[in-house]
């Protein structure tokens, strides 16, 4: 099976310092969303800047769409679009110029540039000045150049940065119709779990140059539910307490009114509430901590650890 | 993948990127600049530039380059360079460029090509404003004669291409500095260092390999090359930084640091010491002075141009001005191969009334471009000694203010260290003489010229300062440090490689007239009996006796002193020569049938002096262009005004070859004074007309009273004809 994007023990380091991408082996399909998550610093930037050559990894590891990077270039371009960190524009041209450098860097038709710029919602900010774009208009220019040229492969840096609520949904839905009837695939990065989490078809984590994690939404769902806390919220919690741990000897008591049960199992959570209520326990709330939010501070402060 | 098609949306691309920059604005005010302010001036003052024949339109091109090239036009290029490189640092567009499925080369030169286009746009539109400029002058300035003329588009269009090659390599080394600082003000300030820098190396006329001072030295050599070839040193060498900065800044492009593009790994250092290596070898080659070798045989040739026009040329030897050959001019060209050998030296070279100095020897192929005109010419000698003949019409000869206007205050020993350390400093420079070309002359020139520096400063110990030291030192006795005998260990009282010279035939017979204590028969004793040099030897005889000659009014004495000279010469021409110039004297004695010439009168009709016997003539002979003639016209005028009568006539022989001129200028002379226009070849010669104005007196019957009267303007004159012509 041929990845859109490949790479095979993937290092990088600046001159004398320690190792910023650390043998990374990424694998993503074709035709999915790609989330790359980390926290700031992790090295997706650096990871991006290697998938797109402008770092130049040692080895031949990189594959994009089957084909080796390092051989490839810069025909390998042609089905490639870019976004990385703040979007490269020319402040002293307008966003149609902007778009109508690409097209004649690339020898397109310039028919196109506004459809794109109304993909992205610039159509009344077209004769303006880039320099004089917010800071959102400024990332959605920097999107439709990277869109311009219908590349089957999109690698798009922080994406969101910048943008309203609304602009971060228009992204978002941008991304998916892409993706969905455009068949092309997506790879975005994003420190935001919350983000990624609505978008994406599959995420890898990075943290310090590693690979954490590496699957499908849907697995990762699975995981991050695996186990948590679910809080009762129960008032005159200390009288019911010795009924309750009858019940379920993990349970303890939070604060008066709270009991914590830890589970294994999301479905556990709806036994042990049918338990309670049974019981006569008067339940008042329900309060589930844990999911994706809580696996990947875990994950990150695991890795932490380890290092420490 | 298709290069070309590449190459060119990658150009058009960088082009589209202009928009809104400032570029447009920033060529326009660059080129225009310039241009205003010396139409302004044109308009207003009279520039006073330019002479008889000088193509107005060529100074004005010529004018806004040079003051255009000075500053403006680098400064250009910096800032431009500096923005074309900036536009992609400022929101890192270099990402979106190296994204692109377009080579980095292809993105690197398109970059390039446009700041270099935008380069060769700025001196065309120079060039444009210029031809404004002398448009709008032929409209306003009538005086200026513009429409006489037209512009030499050939040369404007070289300068054009050499300043363009000369901005080259500040272009290639700005863009390298760009792309390694990423700032706009860095790159652009350490340019204008260099910039000023460069300013200061050209003005010392040093350094013509550092890139920044490459337009400068463009404009100190505008006309450009002397033997045709297409770029001058200095732009071989701006051609060469270019594309090392090319290569370094592609290194540094790629690669992104300083380290890995040129140190790391080794194979990257080992790439960077050989490109170094081999740019400095290339450096080398290109500045180095070269020296011509000699030719096969020894050729004379070239062409005349210009309004006059000449059927033949002679090359003549010094002393005597012998003519050693007559060149046909046809189609005005002429060439000949000179079959008698040359010794190395000063010749001169006559067509019609202009004579020029030309350096040759045996086995040199000299080429003249000589352009003629009413009142000058001149001359471009190229050829096996293009250098030597460049140094002579370039190099002013060297005078020193100290050692001649404050000698009075310089006791002998510090007037000789003086000397020694002046002698050392001009001796430097005239080792470093190179012509536009970088061709150095021959070391046998070079060495020449050195020992005619040391006769000047021997001149000045020898001849001139003693008379200073005597009047300020009265009571000492001069004495010279040993340090002055360096100075004497250059230069041989008989070197025949420096007798073409007059500087050191003068110090010579000076150093002879000093030790016969200006005695004339000792004088010529000891040139005869110290100078073993045959050829030196002649060459001081001929021109002592020259001047003796010609003093001497007494025909016994004349010949006495011939008699005993004549027979010491060697070459029996200076014999002949000195013979004929007696017999010419002594024609001219009193006594003697003037010889009857024949000349033109105003009216067209030929006269002969014969025609005019009967009464006394005063004969003044005199031209145009003579400046001390005219000066004698109005009292010579006034007096004949005064004593025309039928004893007494006043006659003008006009020795002009343009008798236009003379018909102009003669009209407008008193009408009592006969003018008339030599038209005799041999009226010259036969009254050894060495100088004008001349005077002279002749008797009704035709002989001569005197052939060398004095001027009008003195007492002497009217005595003289009181005396010989009686009562007037």
């Amino acid at each position: 099976m041929t990845y859109a994007i490949e790479t095979k023990e993937l290092s990088f380091a600046f001159a004398y310092g320690r190792k910023v991408v650390n043998e990374l082996s990424l694998r993503v399909p074709e035709g999915s969303i790609y989330g790359f998550l980390g926290p700031n610093g992790a090295g997706k930037t650096t990871t991006i800047r290697l998938l797109t050559g402008m770092l130049r990894s040692d080895r031949d590891n990189i594959f994009l769409q089957g084909q080796s990077l390092q051989r490839g270039m810069p025909g390998i371009f042609q089905s490639l679009g870019a976004l990385i960190e703040t979007p490269s524009l020319y402040g002293h041209l307008t966003g149609k110029e902007n778009l109508k450098v690409i097209t004649t860097l690339r020898g397109l038709h310039s028919r196109h540039i506004d459809k794109y710029l109304s993909i992205v919602g610039l159509t009344d900010a077209a004769h303006k000045k880039a320099k004089d774009y917010s800071l959102g208009m400024k990332q959605r220019l920097g999107i439709a150049m990277a869109l311009l040229p219908d590349p089957t492969l999109l690698i798009l840096d922080e994406p969101a940065n910048g943008l309203d609520p609304n602009g971060i949904i228009e992204i978002r839905e941008l991304l998916r119709s892409l993706n969905r009837e455009h068949g092309k695939t997506v790879f975005v990065s994003s420190h935001l779990l919350a983000e990624i989490e609505k978008t994406c078809t599959h995420i890898g984590i990075i943290n310090r140059g590693v690979l954490r994690y590496d699957g499908t939404l849907e697995e990762m769902k699975r995981s991050a539910h695996a186990s948590g806390e679910v809080i009762f919220t129960v008032p005159g919690a200390t009288g019911w307490m010795p009924q309750v741990q009858a019940l379920f000897t993990t349970a303890r008591q939070q604060s008066a009114e709270e009991i914590i049960f830890p589970f294994a199992d999301a479905a556990q959570v709806t036994h042990i509430n049918q338990q309670l209520v049974q019981h006569g326990v008067p339940v008042t709330g329900i309060q589930v901590h844990g999911g994706l939010e809580e696996w990947f501070m875990h994950i990150v402060n695991q890795d932490r650890k380890a290092i420490a | 993948m298709n290069y070309l098609s590449l190459h060119n949306k990658a150009f058009k691309a960088e082009w589209l990127k202009l928009r809104h920059s400032g570029m447009v604005w920033l060529l326009l005010g660059a080129t225009a600049f310039i241009p205003v302010i010396n139409l302004t001036v044109g308009l207003l003052r009279d520039t006073g530039e330019g002479g008889e024949g000088t193509n107005i339109w060529n100074l004005i091109i010529q004018n806004n380059f040079m003051s255009f090239t000075g500053f403006f036009f680098p400064m250009f290029l910096l800032l431009m360079v500096a923005r074309l490189v900036y536009l992609e640092h400022r929101s890192d567009t270099w990402k979106l460029l190296e994204t692109q499925p377009v080579p980095r080369f292809v993105i690197y030169f398109a970059k390039w090509e446009v700041a270099v286009l935008i380069s060769l746009l700025s001196l065309l539109g120079l060039l444009l404003f210029a031809l404004l400029d002398g448009a709008v002058l032929m409209m306003f300035r009538k005086d200026y004669a513009l429409n006489q003329y037209s512009p030499d588009m050939t040369l404007a269009l070289q300068a054009v291409g050499r300043y363009w090659v000369a901005s080259l390599g500040i272009i290639s080394l700005q863009y390298f500095l760009g792309l390694m600082i990423r700032t706009f003000a860095w790159p652009l300030g350490i340019g204008l260092i260099a910039l000023i820098a460069g300013g200061i190396f050209a003005g010392f006329g040093v350094a013509p390999w550092f890139p920044y001072a490459a337009p400068a030295y463009t404009s100190a050599s505008y006309e450009g090359s002397m033997t045709g070839k297409l770029l001058l040193h200095h732009e071989q060498m701006s051609l060469l930084w270019a594309v090392l900065f090319l290569w370094m800044g592609y290194q540094f492009f790629v690669r992104k640091s300083f380290t890995h593009a040129f140190v790391l790994p080794l194979r990257h250092g080992i790439t960077t010491a050989v490109v170094l290596g081999l740019f400095v070898a290339l450096a080398w080659g290109v500045n180095r002075p070269e020296v011509l070798d000699r030719y096969g045989r020894t050729v004379l040739a070239g062409q005349i141009r210009g309004t006059q026009k000449v059927g033949s040329i002679a090359l003549l030897s010094a002393p005597a001005n012998d003519t050693l050959l007559v060149l046909p001019v046809r189609n005005g060209k002429f060439h000949a191969v000179i079959p008698q050998p040359l010794d190395a030296g000063v010749y001169t070279v006559r067509a019609g009334k202009f004579t020029m100095p030309v350096y040759m020897s045996t086995s040199d192929s000299t080429y003249l471009d000589w352009e003629l005109k009413d009142k000058m010419s001149d001359v471009k000698a190229t050829g096996t000694r293009v250098a030597e003949n460049a140094y002579l019409k370039e190099r002013r000869p060297y005078r020193s203010w100290a050692l001649t206007e404050n000698a009075y205050q310089y006791p002998p020993k510090v007037y000789a260290s003086r000397m020694i350390s002046e002698w050392e400093k001009e001796s430097g420079k005239i080792r470093k003489f190179k012509t536009v070309d970088n061709i150095r002359p021959a070391d046998d020139f070079l060495e020449v010229q050195q020992k005619l520096l040391a006769v000047q400063f021997l001149d000045l110990a020898d001849n001139y300062y003693p008379q200073v030291h005597a009047v300020y030192f009265p009571n000492e006795t001069l004495a010279w440090p040993a340090s002055l005998d360096n100075l004497r260990k250059e230069v041989s009282l008989e070197d025949s490689s420096l007798i073409t010279y007059s500087n050191y035939r003068a110090y010579v017979t000076g150093h002879f007239r000093t030790k016969s204590h200006k005695n004339d028969s000792l004088f010529f004793y000891y040139l005869d009996t110290e100078i073993k040099n045959p050829r030196v030897k002649d060459f001081l005889m001929y021109e002592a006796m020259q001047n003796n000659l010609g003093r001497i009014k007494d025909s016994a004495r004349r010949d006495h002193l011939l008699h005993t000279v004549l027979p010491t010469f060697s070459s029996t021409r200076l014999k002949d020569h000195l013979s004929q110039a007696a017999l010419r004297m002594s024609n001219m004695q009193r006594g003697r049938t003037a010889y009857n010439f024949t000349a033109e009168a105003l009216n067209g009709r030929q006269i002969q002096l014969a025609n005019l016997a009967g009464r006394y003539i005063v004969v003044d002979v005199w031209a145009t262009w003579c400046g001390p003639c005219k000066k004698e016209n109005p009292v010579f005028d006034e007096l004949a005004e005064r004593y025309t009568s039928e004893r007494l006539a006043f006659v003008s022989v006009s020795v002009d070859e343009d008798a236009n001129q003379w018909r102009m200028q003669a009209a407008g002379r008193s009408k009592k004074v006969l003018q008339l226009h030599a038209t005799d070849e041999e009226f010259s010669r036969r009254y050894a007309l060495n100088t004008i104005p001349r005077f002279m007196l002749i008797d009704p019957r035709g002989n001569i009273i005197d052939a060398d009267m004095p001027h009008p303007t003195e007492p002497e004159f009217e005595a003289m004809l009181e005396k010989e012509v009686g009562r007037l």
